[in-house]
């Protein structure tokens, strides 16, 4: 087998000599030239008017199911292009699957045998694994011998989830390589994504797949090298960018969804073979059930993006509408029987979640989209993001009683796997490494979408009108967790899974939106913006995010890297005690304008006998109030303090960035009732709320606060469920 | 008074008019509630009154209510854990008058008028005899739910492991389940309430023999019975859930509001009240006509053999050994 010096290979070397030399706009006019070239030379069955990517890879894979056994026999022929100027004498594989062989894995190990509370099966039928049978390269030579498993973060030893694999002579720089694979995938019993359950089958990350070689330069690397890590108890996936032709041969009995578009459907001997095309991606899932409900539909932009969306797009984005427009994409559901009731919510979440990153970020470039619905034994495999195939959650049942269908389980799940189309999809960040670049922002997208097709109280509404939104759920995780780890860390070196879960995601949610308050939201969305159009189908880092951000916004970011992001700063602005009493009358001896006074409490006593007279300025101010406000936490910010008095008059000052404590001291004729730092609760990235007021006494206008009211309800309320509670067990009595 | 019906149902709800005796139990109640919840009053006073977090409670408001109760939650979490702590013993200590006021309640009911000094002598009088009755209750109900639950989902896992979820096979193996989980309780619970009762009919029965009567009361009629234990469990429960619902469904931010809140759940807790008196009436109306034959099966018959002896005769009298013998039930 030789390799193949193709047009894209020439195509790549060009950009990279230019990238190098010429700087961002010669790397941009490049791409586009890219584009060109590539729509030129593509393929029949290429989607048109794809943006391009660096073609790294190709993948060809026949693969055949074994319902019965739970097993995959597949072929694979795999192109593996060197993006960087080194040459490379090994190549190294992602055997994902041997996650699951045994306890002594990584994988099992440090998760417990279990993920997002769904646990592994113990049964001899229950294990996965895959093996590669032989892997035929240049010259018709198996390179499976001499092929070894590793473990490049210092794994178990028994870990057997990266295979290296050395050359006989390294791929020369921007060269390439061709492979011809066979291997066998044997599915666990659904847990960690991927697997069956029953007749269902979600196969998820169930070929050899080549792991990412970093050219020097990439995400900060000094030199290039091979990023591949072992599969973790808390990491996900990272892969390179290209064309991909799969086809899958089932049962005829299955009903199949698949990443990319279905572009042909043999049928023969009681089993059909169906292919799947798609260009531009790193990944290919797809699934297997006689039982799918499919139903087709579609996003039409015209009927289906609320003006108002666009409006708020346009407002947000100081852009016309017209650069703002999307393209209609067919859609498929795959429904499990009993979750018809959901059939509506699926497809309203699908559509707003399309609308919203389509607007805010850029239109979706490929033409299908897949949403999978897990049925109730597997939910392991919901919650799940693949390009152009994405799995939903919480269909079951019970979310549809009159009391709990005001939880949007569903449309949260589906907007945030649709937005990993774009953060991890097209822009491929690391998730080993730097997990919040992808879950983190794609948490505070999802917010800002399900905020825009639900409204405030998004999360969910309970019946009596008590709501929670996605930053009070937010701030919820955030405050729960000992603050051992930051935001930026190795999926696998967090403190514990809920370290990595919340500093993942909502931690991000939270900077995000500190991050839009402070930056104000026209800067952060075209920030943003910007960052998701500069690094579509490459690998960003954390310093390619700043630089964006810095670049776009015109402001210094570089305390959001040091102290939160990659440290573990909080910000904990407080009123630490607010104080009023009536002013003290001048008393004393005091030289005026009209000569020397004695006061005594406001009093002139000139003479003894003389009738008193209190000075003017006296009655009109009769209280001094006293506020101290104080940074409890580490990052240097500021807040907004306002002071309000029984009167309805506020007063507002703004807290200096580099204040540890301000003290305010205020005269005024009527007493203060509250003191409050943040009101309008500008700073998500406030760890404590309840220290930011302190509430002295009520009054009118502003000043009308009703939390002596509240203490009464809802101490009344509590000791009305402890003596609810005693009814109960009445019942044992 | 009215007259006294005779019929089960209507003699429960003639015991509602001893209005006393529900606000007797709706007190005791509220005062076990209070006691339960006050760890967390100082807190409420510090962080509702005492922060702008009340208001934003109050009025509900987006944004601000839920991340502030989050707040709530973590600064004063020893003081929840305080509540929790102290409403478990206020719960077993609710347990506690109730097992001693039914002593009272099933002496005085279907008697006419009755002081509070009518009620306590027999609530201290049959206090142990219930506090024993309740021993027996509590393990023959955790066996029994154990046998039947934890063998019932054993059984259905293995059965129907491999059929879908949304399977009728699932629905209704599950439904059969609970149903099964609550006739026990139901039939257990009766027995129970008839076992205490029996101290009505035989002021010296004990604990074992108060089973006894228990089942032979019920034998033959269980399903009248039944009957009533469900007529008494929804009708309160249905009110008891309907109060609930109406003051979590009410916005209560003005005074009036607020008291008007708290009316609604008091009268939730007068409803569980008069449902518990009203079942009472009922089982003491149920148990009149059937007490005498209950009675008389527990009855233990203990007698010597006294052996005769003649001067010159063989022995005379009966050929059995010494023993008891419990008559059979009769039906």
């Amino acid at each position: 087998m030789n390799c193949i010096d193709s047009a894209g290979g020439r195509a790549r070397a060009f950009r990279d000599l230019i990238g190098k030399t010429s700087g961002r706009l010669a790397s941009g006019a490049a791409v586009l030239a890219l584009v060109a070239l590539g729509a030129v030379l593509s393929t029949g069955a290429a989607i048109a008017a794809a943006p391009a990517s660096p073609h790294v890879v190709e993948y060809t894979i026949q693969v055949s199911l074994d319902p019965d056994r739970k097993t995959l026999d597949g072929t694979e022929r795999l192109v593996w292009r060197n993006p960087s100027g080194d040459p490379v004498p090994e190549l190294r594989f992602h055997m994902y699957l041997n996650a699951f062989k045994n306890n002594r894995t990584t994988f099992m190990r440090e998760s417990n045998r279990q993920l997002r509370g769904d646990e592994a099966g113990t049964r001899p039928e229950d294990w996965g694994w895959i093996d590669v049978l032989s892997m035929v390269g240049p010259g018709g030579k198996d390179l499976r011998p001499a092929a070894r498993f590793i473990q490049p973060d210092g794994n178990d030893p028994a870990d057997e989830t990266v295979l290296s694999v050395p050359l006989p002579s390294p791929v020369p720089p921007h060269g390439e390589i061709a492979l011809d694979i066979k291997f066998r995938s044997k599915l666990p019993r659904v847990f960690a994504r991927t697997g069956f359950a029953r007749d269902y089958f979600l196969v998820g990350q169930w070929f050899p797949k080549i792991g990412v070689y970093e050219p020097a330069g990439v995400r900060e690397r000094k030199t290039g090298g091979w990023n591949c890590h072992a599969f973790h108890g808390n990491s996900e996936f990272y892969a390179d960018y290209g064309n991909w032709d799969v086809t899958i041969d089932v049962p005829s009995r299955f009903v199949v969804g698949a990443t990319g578009k279905r572009v042909s459907e043999a049928k023969k001997g009681g089993r059909t073979a169906y292919r799947y095309l798609q260009d531009n991606v790193h990944d290919f899932a797809w699934t297997a059930d006689p039982r799918w409900i499919s139903i087709e539909f579609s996003f039409d932009p015209a009927r289906d993006v609320k003006p108002e969306w666009t409006a708020r797009a346009v407002e947000e984005l100081g852009m016309p509408a017209s650069e703002l427009a999307l393209k209609p994409i067919a859609c498929r559901l795959l429904l499990q029987p009993g979750h018809e009731w959901a059939r509506e919510r699926y497809i309203d979440s699908t559509k707003a979640g399309i609308a919203f990153y389509g607007l805010w970020y850029g239109a979706y470039p490929y033409e299908t989209l897949t949403v999978v619905d897990p049925p109730d034994d597997a939910v392991g495999s919901g919650g799940m993001e693949y390009p152009t195939f994405i799995t939903g959650e919480l269909a079951n049942p019970i979310f549809n009683k009159w009391f709990t269908r005001g939880i949007r389980g569903i449309e949260i799940v589906v907007v945030h796997e649709y937005g990993h189309q774009y953060w991890y999809g097209m822009v491929g960040s690391n998730e080993f490494e730097e997990s919040w670049l992808d879950e983190g922002l794609n948490d505070d997208s999802e917010a800002r979408a399900m905020a825009m097709a639900y409204g405030p109280r998004d999360v969910a509404v309970f019946p009596g009108g008590v709501g929670v939104d996605s930053l009070s759920l937010r701030h919820a995780a955030y405050i729960r967790l000992p603050n051992l780890d930051p935001i930026r860390r190795c999926a696998w070196c967090f403190a514990s899974g809920a370290s990595y879960g919340i500093n993942s995601y909502m931690k991000v949610g939270l900077f995000m939106a500190q991050l839009k308050s402070d930056l104000g939201p026209r800067a952060f969305t075209r920030a943003q913006r910007e960052y998701f159009r500069r690094w579509s189908f490459r690998h960003p880092g954390t310093k390619d995010f700043f630089d964006t951000f810095e670049e776009v916004s015109g402001r210094d970011l570089s305390t959001y890297r040091r102290n939160v992001v990659e440290g573990t700063d909080r910000l904990d602005w407080s009123v630490v005690s607010a104080k009023t009493r009536a002013a003290e009358r001048d008393t004393g001896v005091f030289d005026r304008t009209g000569g020397r006074v004695t006061l005594d409490a406001g009093t002139e006593a000139t003479t003894p006998g003389a009738k008193s007279k209190k000075p003017d300025s006296e009655k009109k101010k009769p209280y001094v109030s006293t506020v101290l406000v104080g940074n409890l936490g580490e990052w240097p910010h500021g807040a907004l303090a306002r002071l309000v008095f029984e009167d309805g008059t506020v007063v507002e000052r703004r807290i200096p960035a580099d204040a540890r404590w301000v003290r305010y001291t205020v005269t005024w004729k009527s007493r203060l009732a509250h003191a409050v730092v943040d009101p309008d609760r500008a700073n998500p990235w406030d760890w404590n709320h309840l220290n930011d007021s302190k509430v002295l006494g009520t009054g009118k206008g502003a000043a009308d606060t009703l939390g002596g009211r509240a203490a009464v309800k809802y101490g009344g309320l509590t000791a009305a469920l402890s003596a609810l509670w005693t009814q109960l067990l009445w019942a044992l009595a | 008074m009215m007259a006294q019906s005779r019929n089960p149902l209507g003699a429960g709800l003639d015991a509602l008019e001893h209005w006393k005796l529900i606000a007797l139990l709706v007190l005791v109640t509220v005062v076990l509630g209070v006691i339960g919840a006050s760890p967390l009053f100082p807190a409420f006073d510090h962080s509702l009154a005492g922060t702008l977090a009340g208001d934003h409670w109050l009025r509900n408001l987006p944004g601000k209510a839920a991340a502030d109760f989050t707040d709530f939650g973590k600064e004063h979490e020893w003081s929840i854990e305080g509540a929790r702590a102290a409403s478990r013993w206020a719960g077993i200590l609710g347990i506690v008058v109730q097992i001693f006021l039914a002593g009272g309640i099933i002496a005085v009911l279907r008697h006419g008028p009755f002081g509070f000094g009518q009620l306590f002598e027999p609530a201290r009088r049959n206090f142990w005899h219930n506090a024993k009755c309740f021993l027996l209750f509590c393990v023959a109900l955790g066996v029994a739910e154990s046998v039947w639950l934890g063998g019932g989902f054993y059984a259905r896992r293995k059965l129907f492991e491999n059929s879908p979820p949304d399977a009728a096979s699932h629905r209704i193996s599950w439904w059969i389940l609970v149903a099964g989980a609550i006739l026990i309780y139901a039939v257990l619970s009766i027995l129970y309430d008839f076992a205490r009762a029996a101290r009505r009919f035989s002021p010296t029965i004990g604990a074992w023999r108060g089973w006894r009567f228990a089942r032979a009361a019920a034998s033959g009629s269980w399903l009248a019975a039944l009957g009533v234990w469900l007529f008494w469990f929804l009708a309160g429960g249905v009110l008891w859930l309907g109060l609930l619902l109406a003051a979590w469904l009410m916005p209560a931010v003005s005074p009036l509001a607020i008291l008007v809140n708290f009316a609604l759940l008091l009268s939730a807790l007068a409803a569980r009240s008069a449902a518990r008196l009203g079942a009472w009436g009922s089982w003491i109306a149920f148990l009149e006509p059937r007490a005498r034959r209950a009675a008389a099966a527990t009855v233990r018959i203990r007698y010597d053999i006294a052996r005769a002896r003649t001067s010159s005769g063989p022995l005379r009298g009966p050929t059995e050994m010494g023993g008891e013998v419990s008559p059979a039930p009769s039906h």
